[in-house]
């Protein structure tokens, strides 16, 4: 065995969250019994003030070298119990938490002896993986007050002026020769009619004049090195390349609005156009509408074009997202269109309506003004004919209890979804995992909004998934505090739990190497005068993925060790026979 | 296939539908219907429709006229849009499109147009009495020398065979379109004849209208309770009115030469009885809801349009020149008794003329028919079911 | 309550089943399970990891031969955060801890992968399941 260790086993009631259904106090001395356990305690919650102060106080006279505490899912009290080591004097990667609630007292509610037992087992299984942990300290990086961030649109404008306001210098890269993207194109928007062209002008007027924000039009990302806090960039300008340094990066390259294929909904047809295209021809109406010289006297809408396509069993990719955007924008663009002609007719073929939200309010007063809604199936879609310089949608139209209706058209308008920008070169350079529509992914969308895989590097607006201009100016501002955040304090502390290459055993076979999903991760050192892998910290995320491929087992992460877990395993099955 | 009619909305909204856009097809006016069923599924699917401009399957719902306007939808419905309006548009609508000579849809949709039609009308009532009057005897009331009666009564056949004429021909184009509209289930001739008592027991009773008054109906065998709850349906206000029309047309149309007579008859005999009685229901309940509409106090009333208060107005005239006619007869005061019954026909002319064939009130006519021919057509449906389900394997 | 030694033998028929759950996804769906309170076997064991990718096919067989009777790796379908191709990584370690087992004279079916995605508390409960009524029949 190994050396003796001086383990601590704390089991919490939960009120009767827990004892209500599990023997807490047979776990408890059970626990009591384990190898190297010198003290065993229950409380009625562990998370009290009075239970922690009880902990520590036990940690620091039985000079405990590790603990655990059962409880609930380490989800919510993880960092508690850490913090409370930490404070105690104990290393606090030497504690680990034992979910007794989530996964055992709450699913096992008619049981006692066999909650019981499988308590017991999950406790010896935490009291294992604490007898092989080791002190570790986490790794303080200084940061560079700092950030870059990549498009000039509404969400990374709105972004730079944030982060300049509280004194962090700003990079701003466009692609392209002018600010603002898609919104800058756009007249009136919903919700308050005001033009997207004057938003941009405005937010473009601040940026101006704010002396902490450089922007670079024309301007590209081509190579990224460092890691979080502490980033090196080169970016491309139009005659030479410069390098700057950042502490975060926030991405917000935008969307593009989804082109048709050719020949989808009769794309390509004069007459059949995209809402983008049809939303400029609405802002510079003053009059009824005309296109190629023809007055409009009726439009017909396509809604869900180029998004939610899983019924379209010809596509390989299929969109299967909602664009979020589109049923507010078509419904506003078509009160616009009324308002300009009062006498227009506009029928709305669509799935299903989704102006979620204080949206409604559009839908309702597109009708008011005059639209008329036709309901259609997804596995049922419209199709657009043209003959003799007339439009004809057929359709299913299920609000009539199924009849065939043949609408004739001046103007179809295929109200098209979002899709990412061109990014390609971008995710070669930052690594970002992409979510299935190709949008990047962020860690969680609930408990870990805007944040990647890659710390320091955040995604703001539609760079995420389609959003309406204030969803990505929200998200924008959200990454902003999350990277003021990192920067603001100067350093930052990292969790030491990342993969260790045992130098002895190391064989540098490479499988590592092209395991690992992070840019510079793993690198070549020479150890005692051998050549083998070495994994830097502050890049390693500890995902594991390098374990398994390492034939000599050289590689672990830790908190989650080959011993460790192999251990747990062994513990678990202590007694061979299951409750 | 249909082509719909992209602006078939904006054709209904000159016959009143307020709301017809508003309308989001949530469909809490049908659920929340009395009258409708699974296979007469009204308003939504009859608003989209009109929404959607599919005039074809308009012209073949009969559901319109098994609509009495409750005004329960109106009341449920979460965008305001008033489908109970819209379906009494719809009904406007239809009685303009069944009517061949065209000339309903002008009637309805200009006021001015059907105000002119009528005042030439009587202006040729009065003209006529003008040239064509007998000798004017001034000692003593006379009516039937100033107009003799075998002339008014042959004028009175010919005008109604005429209007039966034309009604009857919308009636068959609308049963045409209406029977034709469901190819799934064609209906045999034999079961036009089955269910023909349909038309007679609803054109008298309107019995279906009490559905819409079947939630609040009691359940008990209490005749007082059962009573209460008649005289508070819009029904049974509507029932007696009807029976004050039918008193008239007996008089009118079946008894002319007893009813208009010099003789002076006891208060008892059976045509002043008639007649005081038709008086009493056309002033009380044409009053009734001329108060209604002008306070707006049920749903139906929240909405007036033109062709609605001229029809009440006519009907409050028609009784109350009448009636004056009388009076005056009684009183032995031969010129106003002459004058009146002039101004009585130049009344009763124009109401009857434009109003049965054309307007309002062909929907004594469409009404049962709507009820009769759904009924065939659920018998029809019916038998073709059954008839698959012999055919299917057990 | 009066402590005692658990009781043994309890439920022995429940085939011993491990869990390899992944920090911020399975794990989290597996939790949704318990604050739904629906009810699996307590022959389920959970050990929780940051990936499903890194978990080494020598662990999956030690369980095996410690005693349990199947090994499910809860893996995060496409919801990884770390990886795009978890899914393919951890397939594959899987396959190779069945190649082993097999080697070893055992059923590679003992062992078994699903996608659990981070609220995915029913499919986890009926996967378990229908993994338990499998290795009862092994």
């Amino acid at each position: 065995m190994t050396e003796k260790r001086r383990l601590g086993a704390f089991i919490c009631h939960c009120g009767g969250n827990i004892s209500d259904f599990v023997d807490v106090a047979a776990v408890r001395d059970a626990a009591g019994r384990e190898d190297d356990v010198v003290v065993a305690r229950d409380f009625m919650f562990a998370c009290s003030d009075g239970a922690q102060a009880e902990m520590s106080e036990l940690i620091r006279s039985e000079k405990l070298d590790g603990i655990i505490v059962a409880s609930c899912s380490p989800k919510l009290h993880l960092n508690t119990f850490r913090g409370m080591s930490g404070r105690a004097g104990l290393n606090p990667y030497t504690y680990n938490q034992v979910n007794i609630r989530e996964q055992c007292s709450w699913v096992h509610r008619h049981d006692t002896p066999a909650a019981t037992a499988k308590a017991t087992r999950l406790v010896r299984g935490g009291l294992a993986r604490s007898r092989f942990s080791r002190p570790l300290t986490d790794l303080r990086v200084e940061t560079v007050p700092a950030v870059l961030v990549i498009g000039a649109g509404v969400a990374g404008i709105r972004a730079a002026l944030a982060l300049a306001d509280m004194g962090i210098a700003v990079y701003v890269v466009e692609r392209e020769a002018t600010v603002g993207g898609n919104v800058a194109t756009w007249g009136k928007l919903f919700p308050h009619d005001r033009p997207g062209s004057e938003i941009v002008a405005t937010l473009l007027d601040d940026l101006n004049k704010h002396p902490n924000i450089s922007l670079f039009t024309n301007a590209e990302l081509t190579a990224k090195s460092g890691s979080v806090g502490n980033f090196t960039v080169q970016v491309q300008l139009r005659s030479e390349t410069i390098s700057l340094h950042v502490g975060a990066i926030i991405v917000a390259t935008g969307l593009e609005p989804y082109t048709p294929r050719p020949g989808e909904y009769g794309y390509g047809t004069p007459g059949v156009i995209t809402l983008h295209e049809y939303k400029q021809l609405v802002d510079e109406a003053t009059g009824p509408l005309t296109y190629q010289g023809k007055r409009v006297k009726t439009v017909a809408y396509i809604y869900c074009v180029g998004s939610r396509q899983g019924s379209d069993p010809d596509l390989e990719e299929p969109n299967l997202f909602c664009s979020r955007y589109c049923c507010s924008a078509a419904c506003h663009s078509a009160s616009l269109a009324s308002t300009a002609d009062p006498d227009l007719d506009q029928i709305h073929l669509y799935r299903d309506m989704r102006t979620y939200g204080r949206h409604e309010v559009l839908f309702e007063e597109a009708g008011r003004k005059g639209s008329v809604f036709m309901k259609f199936a997804g596995e049922n879609p419209p199709t657009v004919e043209s003959s003799d310089d007339q439009l004809t949608v057929k359709l299913r139209d299920d609000l009539a209890g199924g009849e065939q209706a043949e609408i004739p058209a001046d103007l179809v308008v295929l109200v098209a979804g979002m899709v990412p920008r061109e990014r390609a070169k971008l995710q070669e350079i930052l690594r970002l995992p992409l979510s299935k529509g190709g949008f990047f992914n962020e860690i969680h969308v609930k408990l870990r909004p805007v944040e990647t895989v890659v710390d320091g590097v955040f995604i703001a607006g539609a760079s995420q998934g389609p959003k309406t201009v204030a969803e990505a100016v929200a998200s924008a501002l959200a990454a902003v505090s999350k990277s003021a955040a990192l920067l603001l304090k100067g350093y930052i502390d990292l969790p030491p739990l990342v993969a260790k290459v045992d130098a002895s055993k190391c064989t540098l076979c490479d499988n590592c190497f092209g395991a690992c999903p992070y840019e510079g991760a793993i690198t070549r050192q020479e150890v005692d005068g051998r050549q083998v892998a070495a994994i830097s910290p502050n890049i390693c995320k500890g995902c594991g993925g390098c374990v398994p491929v390492c034939p000599n087992e050289a590689i672990g992460v830790d908190g989650v060790t080959g011993t460790q877990v192999t251990a747990a395993i062994d513990a678990m099955m202590k007694d061979r026979v299951h409750a | 296939m249909a082509r719909i009619d992209p602006g078939l909305h904006r054709e209904l909204k000159k016959y009143g539908a307020t709301g017809l856009t508003a309308c989001m097809n949530c469909g809490n006016c049908t659920a929340t219907c009395p009258q409708s069923t699974d296979n007469e599924v009204f308003p939504r699917r009859i608003i989209h429709f009109v929404q959607a401009g599919m005039t074809d399957k308009l012209r073949g719902s009969v559901e319109p006229w098994l609509c009495y306007y409750c005004g329960d939808c109106s009341e449920t419905c979460p965008r305001d849009a008033d489908p109970g309006e819209s379906m009494m548009a719809v009904r406007r609508y239809l009685t303009g499109q069944y009517d061949w000579t065209g000339l309903g849809r002008w009637f309805y949709k200009s006021p001015a147009f059907q105000l002119t039609a009528m005042a030439l009308t009587a202006l040729a009532v009065v003209l006529a009495f003008y040239f064509l009057h007998g000798p004017i005897v001034t000692d003593h009331v006379a009516l039937d020398t100033f107009a003799p009666v075998a002339s008014i009564e042959l004028a009175d056949r010919i005008g109604f065979v005429i209007l039966a004429a034309l009604l009857l021909s919308n009636v068959i184009r609308m049963a045409t379109w209406i029977l034709r509209s469901d190819t799934d289930h064609p209906v045999p001739f034999a079961l036009l004849l089955r269910e023909f008592l349909t038309l007679p027991v609803h054109f008298v009773t309107q019995k279906k209208w009490l559905k819409c008054d079947a939630a609040s109906e009691p359940t008990g065998r209490s005749l007082a309770a059962r009573l209460a709850w008649l005289k508070s349906t819009r029904w049974v206000r509507h029932f007696f009115l009807v029976t004050g029309y039918l008193s008239m047309m007996i008089l009118v149309e079946g008894a002319l030469p007893q009813f208009q007579t010099d003789a002076i008859r006891p208060w008892f005999h059976w045509t002043r009885l008639l007649g005081y009685y038709a008086t009493v229901m056309l002033m009380w309940h044409g009053g009734s809801f001329l108060v209604g509409r002008l306070r707006k106090s049920d749903p139906i009333h929240k909405f007036s349009t033109p062709s609605d208060w001229m029809f009440l107005v006519l009907l409050l005239a028609v009784a109350f020149t009448g009636i004056l006619v009388h009076i005056f007869r009684l009183s032995g005061l031969p010129l106003p008794t002459y004058v009146m019954y002039v101004v009585h026909m130049a009344v009763v002319a124009p109401f009857l003329i434009i109003q049965v064939p054309f307007g309002k009130w062909s929907h004594m006519a469409y009404r049962p028919m709507g009820v009769y021919l759904a009924k065939v057509r659920q018998s029809a449906r019916e038998k073709l079911d059954a008839a698959a389900g012999e055919l299917a394997p057990a | 309550m009066t402590s005692a030694v658990p009781p043994r033998g309890v439920q022995v028929d429940d085939p011993k089943i491990l869990v390899f759950s992944t920090q911020n996804i399975s794990d989290p769906g597996i939790d949704l399970a318990g604050s739904a309170h629906m009810p699996y076997s307590t022959a389920v064991n959970v050990i929780s990891l940051p990936c499903s990718s890194g978990i080494h096919p020598r662990w999956i067989v030690r369980a095996i031969k410690a005693g349990f009777d199947g090994v499910f790796i809860a893996a995060d379908g496409s919801d990884c955060a770390f990886l795009a191709d978890c899914t393919d990584k951890t397939a594959s370690l899987v396959k190779d801890a069945q190649g082993m087992l097999k080697e070893s004279g055992e059923d590679p079916r003992r062992i078994r992968m699903g996608a659990i995605c981070s609220v995915c508390a029913e499919p986890f409960v009926n996967n378990l399941k229908q993994f338990g009524d499998l290795l009862k029949q092994l």
